[in-house]
């Protein structure tokens, strides 16, 4: 998204160096006593230049930069601190301008994670964040400062009493009997409002605009924090962004204040591939023996399958185990690092746990969102050494707000196709343990190539992407390479470039809307049912990765002299497996509604939609694969090809078919 | 993808580096550098172009330099190889480009390499 900060930057520079000026004498004290103070808890750089570009752009730039900021900010970035010393701030600068402050996050697992910074409990030893931190330079009023958490079917009443409600998303929403009341009861009996939004615009876009439309004629001020401004439908809020410490900035920080990241990747082959035809019963291993044949499977073998069928999977694990044995040795027992798999589906979830579980005696907690709440409470515990658990498993579930800095080892079960999506799973394990240390940590991903994840590589700025790496190697400490040099840094603003403004062209946009308009019977299919009646779904035939072989005999030796390679004939340990778990008709539905779930989260529906694709993906099923009987009667078999079709089925269900689904209802 | 790589130092960029992306790339960015008539250039310019993608879904495009010369005119250039340059995608994306550029009196450039 464009940076509107651009224009201000020099003029903001020398703002600083000559001491703020222009500001109201509360702010220069509140700046002298917070920001430039020399004793006391100190703030990272970064989170001290975010405040101050809100203080310049409120109090001096409100003409031109309106009153909405957006500050990217990198996850592990200590977002909650900034939203707090914003909220000091107005509350001892500008008391009269604001009367309650909301801060609205995406989902309950930020909520709680807030709740502890906020609210007085006995979680944070009787001290909120304003006290701990000494926010503003007044005492009393650290300690006067009071949250309250907006709960699911609670009263209303409770936000007139305090001066910060901290709420989900959901709990606004004018769609609900009780969440509408909420949102009434915010536009009616409270006063100007500023609202913080940290990471809430990820939420479904229209209901999030609603929501501020309402409030906005009360709404002050408002700031964004988010490490991923953009939206999976590539859309961003209507805020400005201001402030833009993103990875690259955060890597080369004094203090870094995320870990590096070390991709590993194995070269493997297939040596073995199962073909079954449930026609004829046939049922026959293709080996390499006979290379020809092999291509011909080879190339029927899908993407997918290099990470889903058994034996590559359990290949994967392998690297991945011994990935978090190094890190277990590096942490000396300070610490308990974690693994966190990702996978496609709940299905391959659970097969990831029993293979963690009985080949790797590692202890694993399956979290997928109908996890209870106890799940979920063991899910936030975990990472701590009393927690029993080494191993994280999950389907969507846990993308943000989870983040456990213990998280030392991720592998990537699944294909990640968002820039939003991918770099908020990788982001769970990037917040360093020991968070003001000025040594560098480092997260190890496990990513199998097959998977072209190298964009996303590139977008998360990692130091290296280590190729080859066998099942069989032990996983030496790695040591961080000197990057400086490769850090694309701000040198010249002077060469920076302002692009010109768009004159208004109103044949423009007439023809803008003239290629809308061709492009409208593209978007919706209308004829859904019979373009999904057509979708062919081969059964009788299939083939299933059953052997994998690592096939370098060459490695760069790993923690010794750069650049060294050994022979290593030996080491080709050969990988087997097949599927020959017992599939129920309850496995099949979860796997739907896991599917189900991610259609409507990656095209930005709102969750209210879900039962009704579920019933359309369900008939679907039934129609293809069983004959239009239910479910409830599928044999074995069947059971097996709708898993293995799973990935086939969720592709034919294109935006235009779901848009087709949906432009349905209410007729 | 195949001869990537870093661009150290350049003069007329704000960063002090550029990434390259291909061979071409790089010797357009050593025309940049050499060209008297051209003051600042990068790739890193954050521009994101929307265009309908070939299943009528709202995307984004991200052209491949930046360039502003002496005399203050913008110039967008997008560097394609031969097998590219008919490809419906590309039409796309530059139709949208053109139409973006208009609106703006930046020109646009679809180089063949």
């Amino acid at each position: 998204m464009p940076d509107s900060f651009i224009n201000h930057e020099t003029d903001f520079k020398n703002w600083v160096y000559s001491g703020y000026p222009g500001v109201n004498t509360e702010t220069l004290e509140f700046i002298e006593h917070l920001l430039t103070r020399s004793s006391g808890l100190q703030l990272w750089p970064h989170q001290k230049e975010a405040i101050l570009r809100v203080i310049y752009s409120y109090e001096l730039k409100r003409d031109q930069l309106g009153n909405k900021f957006l500050l990217k900010i990198v996850t592990g970035g200590g977002k909650s601190l900034i939203i707090a010393s914003l909220i000091a701030w107005l509350k001892f600068a500008h008391p009269e301008d604001v009367d309650k402050f909301l801060i609205i996050c995406p989902n309950l697992i930020v909520k709680d994670r807030l709740a502890t910074d906020f609210v007085r409990s006995a979680d944070n030893d009787n001290k909120t964040v304003f006290e701990k931190w000494s926010l503003t330079p007044d005492d009393t009023l650290n300690q006067k400062i009071s949250a309250t958490v907006l709960e699911s079917g609670n009263d209303p009443q409770s936000m007139l009493d305090a001066d910060i409600v901290i709420t989900n998303i959901q709990e606004l929403y004018t769609s609900g009997t009780n969440t509408a009341r909420n949102l009434d009861f915010l536009v009616t009996k409270v006063g100007n409002i500023a609202i913080f939004n940290d990471e809430a615009h990820n939420s479904v876009a229209d209901e999030f605009t609603r929501v501020l439309n309402i409030l906005k004629d009360k709404t002050k001020l408002r700031v964004d924090t988010t490490a991923t401004p953009e939206r999976a439908d590539g859309s961003y809020p209507d805020s400005k962004l201001i402030y833009n410490f993103d990875i690259t900035a955060a890597m080369d920080s004094q203090t870094p204040i995320i870990k590096n990241i070390v991709v590993l990747q194995p070269e493997s082959h297939i040596v073995e591939i199962t073909y079954t035809n449930a026609l004829t019963g046939e049922k026959r291993k293709i080996t390499e023996f006979s290379p020809e044949e092999m291509e011909q499977y080879e190339r029927k073998v899908k993407p997918f399958q290099w990470i889903m069928d058994p034996a590559p999977m359990k290949m994967l694990l392998s690297i991945a185990n011994n990935a978090l044995f190094q890190k277990k040795k590096e942490s000396e027992g300070r610490y308990k690092p974690l693994l966190f798999v990702v996978t496609m589906g709940i299905e391959e979830a659970k097969r990831t746990k029993e293979f963690l579980e009985s080949e790797f005696n590692l202890r694993t907690l399956l979290v997928t969102e109908e996890s209870d709440e106890s799940e979920r409470e063991e899910a936030k515990r975990i990472g701590s050494l009393t927690s029993p658990y080494e191993a994280v498993v999950s389907v969507f579930m846990l993308r943000e707000g989870w983040d456990v800095a213990e998280v030392s080892v991720v592998l990537l079960l699944r294909k990640i196709t968002s820039q939003v999506f991918g770099q908020q799973i990788i982001g769970r394990g990037l917040r360093k343990i020991k968070k003001r240390s000025p040594e560098p940590e480092i997260l190890l991903v496990v990513d199998h190539p097959m998977l072209d994840h190298g964009w996303l590589w590139k977008l998360m700025n990692v130091s290296r992407v280590r190729q080859d790496i066998l099942p069989t190697d032990e996983i030496g400490e790695e040591t961080i390479p000197v990057r400086t040099q490769f850090i694309q840094k701000l040198v010249n603003p002077d060469k920076l470039i302002k692009v010109k403004q768009p004159v208004v062209d109103s044949s423009f946009q007439s023809k803008l809307e003239e290629i809308r308009k061709s492009l409208k019977e593209e978007e919706t299919i209308k004829n859904w049912r019979e373009i999904l009646d057509k979708a062919v779904y081969d059964t009788t035939e299939s083939i299933e990765i059953t052997a994998v072989i690592i096939d370098r005999i060459k490695k760069k030796s790993l923690g010794k002299k750069f650049g060294l390679e050994i022979e290593d004939e030996g080491s080709g340990k050969v990988f087997t497996g097949s599927s020959d778990i017992v599939i129920t008709a309850e496995d099949v539905t979860d796997e739907i509604i896991s599917m189900v779930k991610s259609l409507i989260e990656e095209n930005g529906y709102d969750i209210t939609k879900q039962q009704r694709l579920y019933n359309v993906v369900m008939d679907h099923v039934c129609h293809k694969f069983l004959g239009n009987r239910p479910l409830s009667s599928a044999n074995e078999e069947e059971l097996k090809a709708i898993i293995r079709f799973i990935p086939d089925i969720k592709k034919n269900f294109s935006r235009g078919i779901l848009k087709g689904i949906f432009s349905e209802e209410g007729d | 993808m195949a001869n990537t790589g870093i661009y150290k130092d350049p003069k007329k960029s704000a960063y002090s580096i550029e990434y390259y992306d291909s061979e071409p790339e790089r010797q357009f960015m050593d025309f940049l550098e050499q060209s008297e008539e051209v003051v600042k250039w990068t790739k890193n310019h954050g521009i994101k172009i929307p265009y309908f993608n070939l299943d009528g879904k709202l995307a984004y495009y991200t052209p491949d330099f930046l360039i502003e010369y002496k005399n203050g005119d913008q110039e967008i250039v997008e560097l394609k190889g031969g097998h590219m340059i008919n490809n419906p995608i590309t039409r796309r994306k530059s139709q949208a480009a053109m139409e973006w550029c208009k609106k703006r009196g930046i020109k646009y450039t679809l180089k063949q390499v």
